[in-house]
Formats: structure tokens, sequence, C-alpha cells
């Protein structure tokens, strides 16, 4: 019983005055932790800075490996112009211009079914203008046959609109 | 560069494409009036056989040359209406910048006036005997020598010039790049062959551009044919010159430049 008794005084313990008066002092005087608010902010700069070193090295290894495109407008050497892939390209394109104006199609000929070569009827009718400005219109006819004649022998070729003209206006 | 390389030579090559495609269609005309429109000299031959045919009468036989002449002289105008036709759907499909489509208009009016006298033959042709049938012909023939001639040299010759055009806008835009280029080079440090170089090949594109603005000069004023398409010849000839005065501009840069 004497036991239970001593326990039961456990309950009328205190700390001694001065003791619980610099235990609080201490307490208050200590560092406090950051309001939640101010965390949010930091935590907030710190995404972006981690954001811009990441867009940073991006932008450098895409500079570096030339593969940026505004590198172009940045740099001053235009890379097409020493391309010359491109040149080439670029003056093949001429060239074929100039094969193309140097057919001369009012005397081109084209063959027919039978293997008869005939003028065409532009150059022909070239050939019609020449006699017919040369000749007097009692020869001219004259003349014009002779020019058909070597154009077209064979019955079965097609003839063109001169020749037929010119066979049709006698 | 790699992908804008890619981008040039597909597109130029679409331009030769296209180059073939028209070669094929500049030259459609002749083929398809040889080939597919034409009388043939049996055809004509018909008309000699009426007249030695002893069995008709001389009122059939000078009715049914008439009706023959009538007949193979109305088809050798329509095979004329078919080039007609082919070189409007050719010039009309042409497409050219504003201040070259009034002499597109122009050039369509021109066409459109030879379809109507081609219309009024025709129509003429109803209403005449042989020998007016033979003198319809006769005009026909020397109207075309006279006028359509010139009339489809100079068609072809606009279709062919304004073909051009987009070379000039390519070279013109080579130009510009080339010129900062080499401005910026011999900013940094003088070159006098690379300077030399880009010279002749500013000139020679001087060269070509006014060619090309005299071409379509002639062609305006209904100069002959041979005229225009020599003007034309020259101003390609010059730009070809102004590529090979770009090949040695972009070698001497490719050497200037750090390998």
């Amino acid at each position: 019983m004497k036991l239970f008794d001593s326990l039961k005084q456990f309950k009328t313990i205190k700390p001694d005055a001065e003791f619980t008066q610099r235990s609080r002092t201490e307490i208050l005087l200590s560092p406090q932790a950051a309001p939640r608010t101010m965390r949010g902010v930091f935590a907030f700069l710190h995404i972006v800075e981690a954001g811009a070193a990441v867009a940073l090295v991006g932008f450098f290894i895409l500079i570096v490996t030339g593969i940026f495109p505004a590198t172009r407008s940045i740099t001053p050497i235009q890379y097409s112009v020493i391309d010359p892939e491109g040149l080439h390209a670029e003056a093949q394109a001429i060239d074929m211009q100039i094969q193309l104006a140097d057919i001369e199609y009012p005397q081109v000929t084209s063959t027919v079914a039978g293997g008869v070569t005939v003028a065409s009827p532009a150059a022909l009718t070239k050939a019609f203008a020449t006699v017919l400005g040369a000749q007097a219109t009692s020869s001219a006819s004259t003349s014009v046959a002779a020019a058909g004649e070597s154009t077209s022998t064979a019955s079965t070729t097609t003839l063109s609109v001169d020749q037929a003209l010119q066979q049709l206006s006698h | 560069m790699n992908h804008s390389k890619a981008m040039i030579v597909s597109a130029l090559f679409a331009l030769l494409v296209a180059g073939a495609v028209g070669v094929a269609a500049f030259r459609a005309p002749v083929a398809r009036a040889a080939v597919d429109c034409g009388i043939s000299a049996s055809d004509i031959a018909q008309i000699t056989a009426i007249q030695n045919d002893p069995s008709l009468t001389s009122t059939q036989e000078t009715n049914q040359e008439l009706a023959l002449r009538k007949t193979l002289v109305g088809e050798t105008i329509a095979c004329a209406q078919q080039e007609v036709q082919t070189l409007q759907t050719n010039l009309a499909s042409t497409t050219v910048e504003s201040d070259a489509q009034p002499l597109q208009a122009q050039l369509l009016g021109n066409l459109n006036d030879a379809s109507n006298y081609y219309d009024l033959a025709l129509t003429k042709l109803n209403s005449v005997g042989i020998a007016g049938s033979e003198a319809i012909a006769q005009e026909v023939l020397a109207w075309r020598a006279g006028t359509f001639l010139p009339l489809s040299e100079n068609v072809n010759n606009f279709i062919l010039w304004a073909q051009n055009q987009n070379l000039f806008d390519t070279a013109q835009t080579r130009m510009t790049q080339t010129e900062q280029v080499v401005s910026f080079l011999e900013n940094i440090s003088p070159n006098s062959a690379l300077q030399a170089a880009f010279d002749s090949a500013q000139s020679s594109f001087g060269n070509a551009e006014s060619e090309n603005a005299a071409a379509k000069t002639a062609l305006a004023q209904n100069l002959s044919p041979d005229q225009s398409l020599g003007l034309i010849k020259q101003s390609l000839d010059s730009l070809s010159t102004t590529y090979q005065n770009f090949f040695t501009v972009s070698t001497l840069i490719n050497n200037l430049l750090p390998q």
C-alpha cells in the first residue's frame, strides 16, 4: 500500500519555476520554420530555374549542331549560295529552256505512218510564204507544186493543212 | 542544311519535270495537226478520178467534184481551226505576272480573230462553185502564210518567254543572296577575285534582264517572230553565263571558308 501512495504523489510533481521560465525562453528564441506560402514561391522559382537551364542547354545544342532553323537568319553565310547541287539544278533548268528555244518549231518535221517524213504545217506555210512573196501568181503554183513534191509522195500520207490547201487551190 | 538542300533539289526537279511537260505541250500542236487532222493524198486524188470518169455526164462530174472539193476544203479549214484552238488552250493556261497579262489577252484576241476568219471562210464555202472553192483555198493559204504563221510563232514565243520568268526570279533570289555573302566576306577580308567574279555575274544578269525585257517589248509591238525569239535566246544565253559566274563565285567562297 505504501507503494501506491508513493505513485499517486507523482501527480503533484511540478517543475521548478525558474526552470520553467528558462525553458520557455529558450523555446521562443529558437529559429522557427518558414510559413507554408513562402515555401511554395521558392519551389516555383526552383522549377523555373531548372527549366531555364534545360532550355538554355537545348538551345546551345541546336546552335552547335546547326539544326536550329533560325541559324540562317543569325549567321551571315547563306549556305544555298555555295550549294553546288542547287546551283547545278538551276543551271540545268536554264540549259533545258535554251534547248527548247533552239527547237525551230516551224521547221520541225514529223514522221507519219509508212516512214514518210512530211514538213509541219507551219514549215510549209513558211515555205509557201517565201514562194508567194517571190513569184508572180502565174508561176507560184508551179513552184509550190515543186515544193510539195519534195515533202509528200505516198498516197496514204496525211497532208498538212497547207499541203491540202495548196492542192485544193487548183 | 541537308533539309534545305533537299528542298531546293526537289523544287528544281519539279521545275525540270514541268519544263519537260511544257516541251511536250509546246510541240503538240504541230504533231496533232499533222497526224490526227489532215486529209490524205488519196482523198485529193479522188478529184482527178471524178474528172477522168467517162461514165459521168458533165453535170454529174461538176456536181460530184464540187461536193468533194467543198468537203475537202471544209475539213482542211476545220483542221486549221483545231490548230488555233490548241494554241488558244496553251496560251490561256500559261501563267504570267499581271504586267504581261494585257499581252496575253492581246494574243488570245488575235487567235480569236483567226478563228473568226476560218468561220467566215467556211460560210463563204457554202455558196461557191468549183472555181470559188479553189479561190477560197488559195486565199486561206495566203492568209495563213502572211498572218497566221507570224501569229502562231509569236504565241509560241510568248509561252516560251513566260516560262522563262520563273528562271529569272530564281536567278534574282540567288543574286541577292550571293550579294549579301560577298559583301560580308569583302568587309572581313577584301578579295579581288571574288569581287571580279561577282561583278561579272551582276553584269551578265543585267544583260539577261534587259534582253528579257526587250523580248517582251518585241512581242508586245508585234515585231517579227524571229526578232523576239532571237532576244529570248540571247536572254537565256546571258542567264546561262550568269550561272557560270555563280559557279565561280561559289568556288571562291568555298575556298575562303574554313574547311
